[in-house]
């Protein structure tokens, strides 16, 4: 087959088929012509097709995004507001979310899924008790909440070590209530930073895991959270780090490496698009675009349009004036290879019939 | 809660502890005569606070005041009013009547009708129809209509044209249209009666056929030919041009004459000819676009030379009004005033006829709005057994998605109400019934849907289907294709750019932008957008020195060609944008050396 990487595909098929070899030939042969004719063409503009292509259905869709009621559900953002967020390469997403896929027993069980989910949730002190100061006897009274602790899957007495290893100081607890008295010597300012720091009294879960549901794929039980740790949940035992993928490209770029933020792009992308139909070869293209340097870039003025060989072509976008005096420092050579300066100049376009020179056999 | 800010026309002037109390109070006031009708006060719970207005230029509207569930304009008073014991005055002072503005509104509870008062209710109005606006209302039928139809419809009206003013030939609006004979509406509302719409009208009752036609697609309308030729929804179309005698610093001034062939400028002897020797147009004399409609010279630019002689020649420069590229006409009327500095003004009327042709605008009420599609002999047309032909085509599929209810009941009702010789009240919630208007025209012998038989006008025979057939009132819109249409192949070109000029009023090119030059890379077509962006538009030829790549010189007189700056004799012709060339200048007045370097074409 010409093109072989579509060998195994084609031979599975006919496999499936039980067909007999005279036709598996045919259906090679077929494929390959089917994939000749959809073949770009040399000098095909594919940049700026990619780049209509993901555009114009852009402007259709609305700015609105999608929030689920209720509880058990992680909201993402979608639609133009993500395409943006990806194209610039944003480091704080508007909803960071990971999707965690389990190792078994964890991925076949709904209640060890649980369990799971609520155990990677953050929780601070303050998320199960009220703390308040009070300055005139100098204590700071904790009131846990019983319904949210049990909630969390804590217990009192874990919490209870926690604070005292953190005011360092020995607590006994009063039913609900920790108090903790200290001396007159003690000053107000300090105590009001204690009281601070008791707050964010780290409890359970991996931060930054704001919040984690269960759902389903297919049969077994998958992880979806609010807010990302990739690098420490991959990290937990129950983890199957091979398929366990979060959001957050920049973070994607850092923990897995910059083929799966490339990886990542994509998939987000597609569902940015949701059900608009966009080839996934435009996506690919914008993909690699972003990712070629090593690291995930902006396609603005500070990523790759800014970063373009050409003066011309990083004048025609913006900062025209910065781009032609620096051009004149050092002394930059326009080459002519883009379709903007092209434009700007007064030539043909470098694509398609711009580029194609024509040669005559001649005698024949 | 804290005490209620008090607002008088948006100022803070204090607190009250009861706002209820002091909103209550004021009205009582105001209803008993104590205070202007005018006044109006709002107490908004949500943020507290009350609201008092006197100030003018809010809009405000009569509605009947309820009190608890009845209305206070009772049976007596009309009986009163019809004897005209009473007036309107005195249901206003005795607080039958109140105005409210769109402030007070938010604090009333208004039914549509007397049917519907309840106890909650605070006001009736005077007729459910005023819910609408005047435009809206003003529209037969539209309490039937979708929203938006309506919205549409009533946005339309004021671009219809008609008699917009009865003193139109003495005016001197810069642009006017007149309607040749305009219509009252067959089918009509009574709201547009209180804006003398009957004395105003902007619109014909013509007949239509509504059927689906090829040329009737997308709103296009099809027109029988020999009705335009009739004289169906003519109009005419003023515009009139200015022209002062400026006064220069110096004791100079223009002068309206007649240029002579030594002024600079003169524009050619054909030019002239519509005006006399007193530089003003001859009234109904024909005149095209570029022809000089009033002739003026101005005083040199400069101060004048003094020849050998010692005399002071005057060179005045040419400086006509002229008609404008796209317009023609007959000269109409000729004012001659002066303008506020004192100097003379000439107003000069241009009159032109405007008769349908393929393009323009026509809308029902209703917002069904439509361009002419096609014109047709009457003879090609389809008729009725009676020989009524339509004016006009209209596409059946406009009803599916629009739901226009109006459009369809005013053909009833118009058919209706040209059989019986006189009008329809299609006011909305108070119509005259649609039987009776079915009864009506059954017993004219017709049938009581409005459909009949139509017969073709191309081969005579009998349309299978049975089409739906009456008067309607059309508009023509004032968006005429003839004011609009715009082409270029050659014209004026910018001086900086030298790429073509921008707009109709130009002779401008119409802009191949962006995302049309975006179409033409994506297809690959690049020779294609090499003539759009170069060779229809600012392609030049220029010199470029091998040596240094400083644009070089021809020096046409010795017939050489050299490089300003290094002198170097060796210099090539290249063909690039001339916005190119005046990037390589700017960027050499910026202190930039921009080198061209030139290679062979590969």
């Amino acid at each position: 087959m010409k093109y072989a990487h579509f060998e195994p595909s084609v031979e599975k098929f006919a496999e499936k088929r039980g067909l007999p070899k005279t036709k598996v030939t045919k259906l090679k042969k077929a494929v390959d012509q089917w994939l000749d004719s959809v073949r770009i063409d040399p000098w095909y503009p594919a940049g700026l097709v990619a780049a209509e292509s993901m555009g114009e259905p852009a402007t259709q869709a609305t700015l609105r995004t999608f929030h689920f009621a209720g509880a058990a559900e992680v909201s993402v953002t979608s639609g133009v507001d993500r395409m943006l967020e990806i194209a610039d390469a944003l480091r704080k997403i508007k909803t960071p979310s990971m999707r965690i896929y389990l190792k078994e027993p964890y991925s076949k069980d709904e209640d060890k899924a649980r369990e799971f989910a609520l155990s990677i949730q953050e929780t601070y002190l303050k998320d199960v008790a009220k703390i308040s100061e009070d300055y005139f006897s100098r204590e700071i009274r904790i009131d846990l909440d019983e319904g949210a602790i049990e909630d969390r899957g804590l217990d009192k007495d874990t919490i209870v070590s926690k604070v005292a290893a953190k005011v360092k100081k020995k607590v006994e607890p009063e039913g609900n209530t920790i108090v903790l008295t200290f001396g007159e010597d003690m000053p107000l300012m300090k105590l009001r930073k204690l009281r601070m720091s008791l707050e964010k009294l780290h409890l359970s879960g991996i931060r930054g895991i704001r919040f984690a549901v269960v759902g389903k794929d297919g049969d077994e039980y998958v992880v979806s959270t609010s807010g990302t740790n990739l690098k420490a949940i991959l990290k937990h035992k129950a983890v199957d780090h091979t398929r366990t993928i979060s959001n957050d490209i920049h973070e994607v770029a850092e923990v897995l490496g910059i083929e799966a933020a490339r990886y990542v792009i994509i998939e987000e992308l597609k569902k940015a698009y949701g059900d608009m139909e966009v080839d996934l070869r435009h996506f690919s293209l914008l993909a690699d675009l972003l990712t070629y340097d090593g690291y995930y870039e902006a396609v603005g003025r500070t990523g790759v349009a800014g970063k373009k060989g050409s003066v011309f072509a990083r004048a025609a976008f913006e900062e025209t004036g910065k781009h032609l005096t620096e051009a004149a420092i050092w002394g930059e050579v326009e080459h002519l290879k883009g379709v903007v300066e092209n434009l700007i100049v007064g030539l043909p376009v470098k694509v398609g019939t711009g580029r194609v020179k024509l040669v005559m056999k001649l005698g024949e | 809660m804290s005490d209620a800010k008090v607002y008088i026309n948006g100022r803070l002037v204090g607190f009250h502890k009861d706002p209820l109390k002091l909103v209550d109070a004021i009205r009582a006031r105001r209803r008993s005569g104590q205070l202007p009708y005018t006044v109006s006060v709002t107490y908004y719970d949500t943020t507290n606070e009350v609201y008092i207005y006197t100030d003018a230029g809010r809009v405000s509207r009569p509605v009947i005041v309820v009190k608890d569930g009845k209305p206070l304009l009772t049976e007596e008073h009309i009986k009163a009013l019809e004897e005209g014991r009473i007036r309107w005055k005195d249901l206003v002072r005795q607080g039958i009547v109140e105005y409210l503005d769109p402030e007070e509104e938010e604090n009333a509870y208004i039914a549509p009708d007397y049917e519907h008062v309840t106890k909650e209710h605070t006001h009736v109005e005077i007729h459910p129809a005023i819910i609408f606006g005047v435009g809206v209302a003003s529209l037969p039928y539209s309490e039937r209509n979708l929203s938006s139809r309506n919205l549409h419809g009533a946005k339309m009206l004021d671009q219809g044209l008609g008699l917009y003013a009865a003193n139109f030939r003495l005016r001197t609006d810069t642009m006017s249209y007149i309607l040749y004979y305009p219509q009252k509406p067959i089918v009509r509302s009574r709201v547009a009666d209180y804006m003398n719409y009957d004395r105003r009208p902007s619109g014909q009752n013509i007949v239509v056929a509504v059927t689906p036609d090829l040329y009737a697609m997308d709103d296009a309308l099809v027109m029988n030919l020999d009705s335009v030729q009739r004289g169906l929804l003519r109009a005419v179309f003023f515009r009139t041009y200015t022209a002062v005698e400026r006064r220069y610093p110096g004791g100079q001034r223009d002068r309206f004459e007649r240029p002579t062939e030594d002024v600079s400028g003169y524009l050619g002897e054909e030019y002239y000819h519509a005006i006399g020797d007193d530089g003003l147009p001859i009234p109904e004399t024909y005149v095209k676009g570029g022809d000089v409609l009033v002739g003026r010279t101005s005083p040199p630019r400069f101060l004048e030379e003094v020849t050998q002689f010692g005399i002071i020649e005057e060179n005045r420069t040419e400086s006509s009004i002229t008609v404008r590229m796209d317009e023609e006409g007959y000269v109409d009327n000729v004012l001659i005033t002066d303008d506020p500095n004192g100097s003379r003004m000439v107003k000069v009327k241009l009159r032109q006829e405007k008769i349908p042709e393929l393009g323009d605008k026509f809308a029902a009420r209703g917002g069904q709005k439509g361009v002419v599609g096609m014109f047709v002999p009457q003879e090609d047309m389809p008729y009725t057994a009676q020989g009524i032909v339509p004016d006009l085509i209209f596409n059946a599929h406009s009803f599916l998605s629009r739901m226009t209810v109006s459009y369809l009941l005013e053909i009833l009702a118009g058919k209706a109400g040209a059989l019986r010789g006189r009008r329809v009240d299609g006011t909305p919630w108070h119509e005259e019934p649609i039987e009776d208007l079915e009864a009506y025209l059954k017993s004219k012998g017709f049938r009581p849907s409005g459909k009949e038989i139509l017969y073709d006008g191309l081969t005579g025979e009998e349309i299978k289907a049975r089409i739906f057939i009456g008067p309607t009132y059309y508009q023509r819109l004032k968006h005429l294709v003839s004011q609009k249409i715009q082409a270029r192949a050659r014209g004026p070109i910018q001086i900086l750019t030298r790429q073509p000029t921008e707009g109709k009023a130009r002779e401008g090119g119409i802009r191949f932008g962006e995302m049309e030059r975006d179409t033409l890379i994506g297809h690959g077509a690049a020779m294609t957008l090499y003539e759009r962006l170069v060779e229809e538009s600012d392609k030049t030829t220029i010199l470029i020195c091998e040596e240094c790549g400083n644009v070089a010189v021809d020096d046409a007189i010795r017939r050489e060609r050299y490089c300003p700056v290094c002198g170097s004799r060796k210099v090539q012709e290249v063909e690039v944008s001339y916005a190119f060339k005046l990037l390589l200048d700017e960027l050499k007045a910026l202190g930039i050396y921009p080198k061209v370097v030139l290679r062979d074409k590969a």
